[in-house]
């Protein structure tokens, strides 16, 4: 499976700094205009724009999993199915 | 079951927590719980423990589902029905003094506060603005720095009228405050990485993320000059003086103590492991003790009964990520991206939880003074106080959410109480009959975790909320949303936008070239 962080409006030197610090192992996307974070904002109903926001894109690339807030659970699952071939 | 994190910009967590088991978390990951997420430890169950399977290969170990597996059910009971929190005996021992919200006046967001006098000086995104706190209900907006903007992020009023600003791409600001509601840029000093600051007689010491602690000479406040760049620190974000030391909370080293017998010339002393990644750091008025909010790991103090070797005496987890500290008087304030949490240190050595307050938005700063503590609270300048002599309990569940498989099963949320009463959970009442909640247990002591877990059998959509009622004094009821199905969102089973972004090193990701695994995509922010 592929794990993509993605940071929108966000500028390459701030985010650089946090990658710095915390040396995720998995790749950081920078979206600085924000326009990929706009167009999956609007194709959702996200209860609020407040971070995070979590998708998870299925092996057919059908949304299977968003949520507005963080649930370890309900993640790990959705994923889980995927890669069970549901 | 797993754990459970408790932050909001909680992204990075959920490929820590299921490789990381209870803390102390293997070294190098650790980093991701210490600025981000706290782990809940309560929740750390056998089934779990030693499974590596966090990064992007959490195939393959088959048992990774819900957290309806294995939960004896000889552990809980039922929560009794109905959401009425009665009267509560108690009174909330820290409440909210008065409060400004700065996106009224500007587009700010505020991630250091610092107090002068009747005035509060302010720097975040969208720069540096004053306060004025003379009444503390009625905090009023008096004026920002014309010039600068940005990211500014740390601010000390220094003597006369100077202001120092730092900005961790540019350098050091020096402006003139004798207009506070309109500084003016006097002079800078370009270097990369200046954080945190403090200063003592004509010495302005200023700590620097590129690992080392600026020395100027301020005979001039408003003409800073360097005299001294004492390398050694690895990642230094705060610096303040007891005596003739400095102690500075580097996020890589911990605690480190610096000598100040030539205050021209630091000298390293050492540096000692906090329990966490260091980030803010303050010390008792007495100099007995110094408080270092160690992200994950809570607040942690140290005795400084020898100055030039502290002596941890333990940290104190007060949920989500500990960021900043002040004291203030008799007590020690502390802030956690959510929350404002108060001890008591009549004992400096000994802090004890008085209790917790949610802040409006994201608590990224605080100062203090006897009366009361101010934190920059993002969009928001809060002033939080607390009452003496007094107890109360403090709920505070890991969740506003749940989603529970359609196909039924269950899900659990944590319920924490983070006063110094005990807490009683009072009752649930959902909004539909098809869901049942129980909890491992009706009475939490103080500092205590229990699960709240919400099941149903599947069936038609669940579209739901469930009232929780306890004896909280602050707000004795909470409302959660459940869904079951996740039917609700237009977006699932759509197909997702294709997108071609690049990474850091230049290269690029394009969705649709991943069709045949899945993807899990985390939009996040830095702050």
């Amino acid at each position: 499976m592929e794990v993509w962080a993605i940071a929108s409006g966000e500028e390459a030197d701030t985010v650089q700094g946090y990658v710095d610090v915390l040396g995720p192992t998995f790749p950081v996307l920078m979206d600085t205009n924000g326009k990929v974070h706009e167009e999956y904002s609007q194709s959702s109903a996200f209860p609020s724009a407040a971070y995070p926001q979590d998708w998870v894109i299925g092996t057919d690339g059908k949304v299977v999993y968003v949520n507005n807030s963080f649930e370890v659970d309900a993640v790990v699952t959705a994923i889980d199915n995927e890669l069970d071939g549901g | 079951m797993r754990h459970r994190t408790l932050c909001r910009s909680a992204l990075l967590a959920l490929l820590l927590a299921p490789a990381c088991g209870p803390e102390p978390c293997p070294e190098g990951s650790s980093r991701w719980a210490d600025d981000l997420c706290h782990l809940d430890e309560t929740e750390g169950g056998a089934d779990d423990s030693g499974q590596p399977t966090g990064g992007d290969d959490t195939g393959g170990t088959g048992d990774t589902g819900g957290d309806d597996t294995g939960a004896p059910d000889a552990n809980w009971r039922d929560v009794p029905a109905g959401c009425d929190p009665g009267t509560s005996p108690h009174q909330d021992p820290v409440y909210e003094v008065g409060s400004y919200f700065v996106q009224g006046d500007l587009f700010a967001e505020g991630t250091d506060i610092e107090l002068d006098g009747d005035v509060a000086w302010t720097a975040g995104q969208g720069g540096v603005w004053s306060v004025d706190i003379s009444d503390p209900e009625k905090p009023r907006y008096l004026g920002k720095a014309e010039e600068g903007g940005g990211r500014w992020y740390h601010v000390l009023p220094g003597p006369d009228d100077a202001l120092y600003v730092t900005n961790r791409e540019r350098g050091m600001t020096v402006m003139n405050r004798s207009n506070p509601a309109s500084p003016k840029v006097v002079g800078e000093t370009a270097s990369e990485g200046p954080a945190g600051m403090t200063m003592r007689d004509d010495r302005l010491y200023v700590a620097n993320m590129l690992g080392s602690l600026e020395t100027y000479d301020i005979s001039d406040p408003l003409d800073p000059v360097p005299l001294d760049e004492l390398g050694g620190l690895a990642n230094a974000w705060a610096v303040k003086i007891s005596g003739d030391h400095a102690y500075v909370a580097d996020n890589t080293l911990g605690l480190v103590v610096v000598d100040l017998g030539d205050p021209d010339a630091p000298a390293l002393v050492g540096s000692f492991e906090t329990a966490g990644g260091a980030q803010d750091l303050d010390i008792s008025a007495d100099g007995s003790a110094v408080y270092v909010a160690t992200g994950g790991a809570g607040v942690e103090t140290f005795s400084l009964a020898d100055p030039t070797a502290p002596e941890s005496l333990g940290a104190i987890d007060v949920d989500n990520a500990v960021i900043s500290v002040a004291v203030g008087g008799d007590t020690l304030w502390a802030v956690n991206h959510q929350d404002v949490v108060a001890f008591d240190i009549a004992l400096p050595t000994s802090p004890v939880l008085v209790n917790t307050e949610q802040t409006e938005q994201f608590s990224m700063h605080v100062a203090a003074d006897a009366e009361r503590s101010w934190v920059a609270d993002w969009g928001y300048i809060t002033s939080f106080a607390t009452v003496e002599g007094t107890a109360g309990p403090d709920a505070s569940f890991s969740t506003g959410q749940v989603f529970l498989p359609g196909d039924g099963g269950s899900a659990t949320l944590q319920l924490h109480n983070l006063g110094n009463a005990e807490l009683e959970l009072l009752g649930a009442e959902p909004s539909d009959e098809r869901l049942s909640v129980q909890a491992e247990s009706l009475t939490l002591d103080p500092g205590e975790a229990g699960g709240v877990r919400v099941s149903w059998d599947g069936g038609e959509a669940l579209d739901a909320t469930l009232c929780l009622a306890t004896d909280d004094p602050d707000e004795p009821t909470v409302e959660i949303t459940i869904s079951g199905d996740q039917d609700g969102n237009p977006a699932l089973g759509t197909d997702a936008p294709d997108f071609t972004l690049r990474d850091l090193e230049g290269r690029n990701y394009t969705l649709s070239h991943a069709i045949g695994r899945p993807v899990f995509i985390a939009f996040f922010a830095t702050w």
